[in-house]
């Protein structure tokens, strides 16, 4: 666990010094949000649009898209640079490894999802009912899940000829049903101020978390290999 | 194939053209037209009374009911009692158009058309207690010493349009076989990590585009039924069927990092890790219409909980259907198999004959 | 009544189709890479002398 703290906070250090990863996740949600903005721009005008669904449904697009970006280019960035050779002959388990990018990858992801959140606010002139708070806290929820199982497939298609295109293929299928669903669902819910009352989807989420979590910690050996 | 398999393939595919050609038959000739006991909505209605859930074409699950309905037939009102301690009183007080009592609860819904809403949430099957007139009739759905409570939603029968109930037999083999394709991805794939040993990546990837190729059958073939059953294509808020598509596109997935990837060994050792990843969908389909109360599901359970599901000629002919898929399956996975090693040869070959030259 | 046996057809028709179009494909790329394989052969035969 403190191999793993230490490369995410390797990680981190570099990101603070050239910001490229959080800055291009950050602008992307931004024109994801902006997207929206301009396609509801009729009915949100008129206000004949469901916000609470609205808010949901492009929030957590938003999340899972510039997610994909980052860890991308966590793994991307890695590879160009020669640097995961690097990473790998360090005297850690891989196991460490792929959860310090995990850990890494989670901060950045959850700094652009509050982003987000607030710009969504922002340009939408919502507050979310008043549950701003839990909106980000399930936010962080579905990020575990959505970044466990991320990082792992980002380290696959990372070793593939056209790994920017494949990232996205095989990664929403698997979060379709394990994140976003049930993510969409309980951030509708927290904007109606009933989040805890939708155990299932909170279960749902959490069990997707652990099944990710463990296939990636065990096959971590041989995902980073050669 | 290293499994001491292949020289038998023609056994297989003999005896898998054999099995097909009986399944045809079976199919064709003697598999009942409809489950046992299941009639149509209009000859059911006059005589539905103290029956029990027949009245329900198929019930997927207990939250949703879903008589057979033409576009033509009128809408159908049914009334659900929630609790039921004196339904005799009850039947009296609704007969009267009494609805507004103080010890029952009531949740009327109303059913159109062959394509029926789903997920209204009516807590469903029950025992039919009242015909209130040709197009209304009442259910009981909660256990009381006066009625009996259902046992299991497939005493309803399934698939009850008369011939397009035959589609069944090619449709849920071939999703069967799909099934079996992307567990053997994970088996092999695991072995392979483990052994490194190259001919269970072949297995594998064989058995991958295999599931893709009979997953694809049976989403393409679902549909034709659906639109003569449920009078629409597609549903998405059927979970059987967006949890499947969704299974479908990862292994698409799988097949589209494969083609990625030039170096076989980098190849064998990632698809193997997305196959373990990718199998948590497989069981998600496989299991969607099974805990019903869970999510929503209209897909109907092929082997139910208890007695009831299949009449003995249907069970017998989806027996034989699932042994012919399987046989065909095998018999292609043996050629698929052997054209991947030699693929493999030629991938050598050309590299001997380029590093002489 | 026709129209329910038009499904039955179509669905039968998508089963049978694509299992032998796959089976096609499978026949002729075995064909192709035997094929190659064979002359592949031959040049390393020639230039192995």
């Amino acid at each position: 666990m403190r191999a793993a703290l230490t490369i995410a906070s390797k990680d981190l250090k570099t990101e603070l010094r050239s910001k490229e990863m959080i800055s291009a996740m950050f602008l992307f949600s931004l024109l994801i949000v902006l997207a929206f903005r301009f396609g509801f721009e009729e009915s949100v005008s008129a206000g004949s649009v469901d916000m609470p669904d609205l808010a949901a449904a492009s929030l957590w697009i938003c999340f899972s898209f510039s997610a994909i970006v980052g860890m991308h280019s966590s793994f991307a960035k890695e590879k160009d640079r020669e640097t995961l050779e690097g990473l790998m002959l360090c005297p850690v388990e891989r196991s460490e490894l792929y959860l310090g990018k995990v850990i890494s990858n989670m901060v950045l992801v959850f700094i652009v999802d509050v982003l987000s959140i607030a710009f969504f606010a922002l340009f939408f002139a919502y507050d979310y009912g008043g549950n701003g708070l839990a909106v980000v806290v399930i936010a962080l929820l579905g990020t575990v899940t959505l970044v466990l199982v991320g990082t792992l497939v980002a380290a696959i298609s990372v070793n593939t000829k056209a790994r920017e295109v494949l990232l996205p293929i095989l990664l929403i299928p698997l979060i379709a049903f394990s994140v976003i669903m049930p993510s969409v669902t309980l951030t509708g819910d927290a904007i109606a101020g009933m989040a805890t009352e939708s155990v299932r989807e909170i279960v749902s989420i959490a069990g997707f978390a652990v099944i990710f979590g463990v296939v990636g910690y065990l096959t971590a050996d041989y995902v980073f290999e050669g | 194939m290293n499994l001491k398999l292949g020289k038998y393939w023609v056994w297989f595919a003999g005896i898998s053209a054999a099995l097909m050609l009986i399944t045809v038959l079976l199919a064709v000739y003697y598999a009942p037209v409809a489950a046992s006991s299941v009639k149509t909505a209009n000859e059911l209605f006059p005589s539905i009374e103290g029956s029990t859930i027949t009245v329900a074409g198929f019930v997927a699950d207990r939250e949703i009911m879903n008589p057979i309905r033409y576009p033509e037939d009128p809408p159908v009102t049914a009334i659900i009692l929630a609790d039921f301690s004196d339904y005799r009183r009850y039947l009296d007080a609704v007969v009267a158009g009494d609805l507004e009592g103080e010890w029952w609860t009531v949740e009327p819904i109303t059913v159109r058309g062959p394509y029926l809403p789903l997920g209204t949430n009516v807590s469903a099957t029950g025992e039919v207690v009242a015909t209130l007139d040709s197009s209304s009739f009442m259910l009981s759905c909660d256990s009381s010493d006066d009625v009996v409570e259902l046992s299991s939603p497939g005493e309803a029968g399934i698939m009850t349009s008369p011939i397009s109930q035959k589609i069944f037999y090619f449709h849920m083999p071939s999703a069967w076989v799909s099934y079996v394709g992307f567990f053997l991805t994970l088996v092999f794939g695991v072995m392979y990590l483990r052994t490194r040993n190259r001919t269970y990546d072949r297995v594998a990837a064989s058995s991958a585009e295999l599931g893709v190729l009979f997953a694809t059958i049976a989403i393409v073939t679902g549909p034709v039924w659906a639109k003569e059953e449920w009078g629409v294509y597609w549903r998405w808020d059927d979970t059987k069927l967006v949890t499947t598509f969704v299974m479908w596109l990862v292994y698409i997935g799988y097949l589209m990092l494969r083609a990625a990837v030039v170096d076989h060994s980098v190849r064998a050792r990632i698809s193997a890790v997305y196959g373990i990843l990718g199998f948590v969908t497989m069981p998600m389909s496989l299991l969607s219409s099974r805990i019903a109360p869970l999510i929503r599901s209209s897909h109907p359970q092929v082997i139910a909980s208890s007695s009831g599901g299949l009449s003995m000629e249907a069970g017998i002919t989806i027996g034989i259907a699932v042994v012919a898929f399987t046989f065909l399956f095998i018999t292609m996975l043996i050629k698929r198999v052997e054209i991947e090693e030699s693929e493999d040869e030629l991938e050598e070959l050309k590299r001997r004959v380029g590093g002489e030259e | 009544m026709a129209n329910e046996f038009t499904a039955l057809y179509v669905a039968y028709t998508i089963v049978w189709a694509g299992v032998f179009v796959y089976l096609l494909y499978l026949f002729m790329r075995q064909r192709s890479i035997t094929k190659n394989i064979e002359l592949l052969k031959q040049e390393l035969s020639k230039h192995g002398k």
